[in-house]
């Protein structure tokens, strides 16, 4: 206890001149003073210690609105709208064509491929056939998907930068890419309007019934023939055969709109219109270009 | 409340001021840390602590800001997160060795007066830890506390850490100590 004093003004920077210096000396030699240097040093560190847990303590118990990992209001707004843009996007291109939802299997199938041509499906795989419809589609698809990554690819971009982000959102496909199709791979009819036309290449024979009250607008390949069955006789119609890879994919025009044959399918079948702009489009081309 | 405000309030040993900038930069700090592998934890631990270091600093009177109060305290943080990553670094490669056993047992002992701090009074608490830790002078702390005067607050204060010694004495033996 005889050196409390001299160390606690040492320690509080209280000596000075000729004092200092003899506390330095005496510190020196004595083992005592060295003791009780290191015990009230100690007693200090306690209280910086006490007074740091007491800023902490205080600093703990202030509300905060998360670290940076978490989720802020803010964040999940960013994340909304940014979701929202990319769908209403993704929307608004594939809600030209409502055929294109409806089987999303082929169509990611074939875009994971991302086939620089539309190939004919095996016959093991029949519902894998691509119908010009499809490969329309398809073609789309390409564009749009890589589309699609595009924008969450920049959306990631800006949220790892903390920029504030607005969603790009994708300008919809209008046009078709005519390019894609070669005029080669198309084979015009050669016969016009009025008359029973069809491919030379398909050899079909076609035949019209109109009386079967069960059929109105109805067809069949059976037997290397197309029946038509309704009153196709009140109007010309056209028969436009467009390749695809090794296959033929065949279309009937009839009163404005395209009806797509399915010549695999023997059963009697309903003649479903084609709402596929870029298939309408490539089809209204091949008319306009027949003779 | 602009930030010269709040900075000449913290000067002042003001912790509503404190507790204004904490909450204003925790997001920006902890994420210097969250985005470089550290914690939620670690992040919040660095910030604290770096805050302390800038209030020690500020209340002292050692600090004369020359930037923005974010960008000093953000580069506290990232010393000491580089240190915190460092020790990790260290204490992974090496093995505890003499020196790590050493800062153990200093630990420990400063753990003890810790303690031993919080049976003073508030009162006493308050001058040593305005004293030792915060750095303000015998007026500051006459001033903060309603003494008299400075020889007040100077008396009130060799009574306090004489006391702290008697109970740090009296309730651990000596060799805990001074071995």
């Amino acid at each position: 206890m005889k050196y409390y004093d001299i160390v606690g003004a040492y320690l509080d920077n209280e000596l000075e001149g000729e004092a200092l210096r003899d506390f330095k000396t005496e510190l020196a030699t004595n083992p005592a003073l060295n003791k009780e240097l290191e015990f009230q040093q100690q007693l200090i560190e306690g209280i910086k210690e006490n007074r740091m847990l007491d800023l902490k303590t205080r600093l703990d118990n202030i509300p905060v609105s998360g670290g940076a990992g978490a989720m802020t209001f803010g964040k999940i707004v960013s994340g909304v709208v940014i979701l929202a843009g990319v769908g209403y996007g993704v929307f608004k291109i594939i809600g030209i064509d409502e055929s294109s939802t409806q089987q999303p299997d082929i169509i990611s199938e074939v875009v994971e491929n991302r086939p620089d041509a539309i190939q004919p499906a095996t016959e093991d795989e029949p519902n894998q056939n691509l119908s010009e419809e499809e490969a329309g589609r398809v073609q789309k698809e390409t564009v749009i998907t890589r589309k699609q990554d595009t924008v969450e690819d920049n959306a990631m971009e800006k949220l790892n930068s903390g920029d504030i982000i607005t969603p790009d959102v994708p300008e919809p496909i209008d046009e078709f890419e005519t390019d894609k199709i070669s005029e080669d791979d198309i084979v015009v009819p050669s016969k016009n309007l009025g008359t029973m036309e069809y491919p030379d290449e398909s050899n079909l024979e076609i035949s019209i019934i109109s009386n079967r009250r069960k059929y109105k607008f109805h067809y069949q390949v059976k037997t290397g023939q197309l029946i038509l069955y309704g009153n196709f006789d009140e109007e010309p119609y056209q028969l436009l055969e467009i390749n695809a890879g090794n296959d033929k994919h065949l279309y009937l025009y009839f009163k404005g709109k395209y009806y797509e044959i399915d010549k695999k399918t023997e059963e009697v079948a309903p003649l479903r219109e084609i709402t596929n702009r870029i298939l309408i489009s490539a089809l209204n081309n091949l008319k306009d270009k027949s003779p | 409340m602009n930030e010269k405000e709040i900075f000449d309030r913290i000067c002042s040993g003001d912790e509503e001021a404190l507790d204004v900038i904490y909450k204003k930069y925790y997001r920006m700090m902890t994420k210097l840390v969250i985005s470089n592998n550290g914690t939620e934890q670690e992040a919040k631990d660095i910030y604290q602590d770096a805050l302390i270091v800038f209030w020690q600093k500020a209340v002292s009177g050692n600090l004369v800001m020359t930037s923005k109060m974010s960008t000093y305290i953000y580069s506290i943080c990232l010393n000491l997160w580089r240190k915190e990553l460092d020790r990790k670094g260290r204490h992974t490669r090496e093995y505890k060795d003499s020196p790590e056993f050493q800062d153990h047992e200093s630990a420990e002992r400063i753990k003890i007066i810790n303690n031993c701090v919080n049976k003073l009074g508030d009162t006493c608490r308050k001058v040593l830890t305005y004293f030792y830790f915060d750095g303000m002078s015998m007026a500051e702390i006459a001033e903060k506390l309603g003494f008299a005067n400075t020889n007040t607050a100077k008396t009130k204060k060799y009574k306090c850490k004489k006391k702290l010694d008697e109970i740090v004495k009296s309730m651990y033996s000596e060799s805990d100590f001074l071995d």
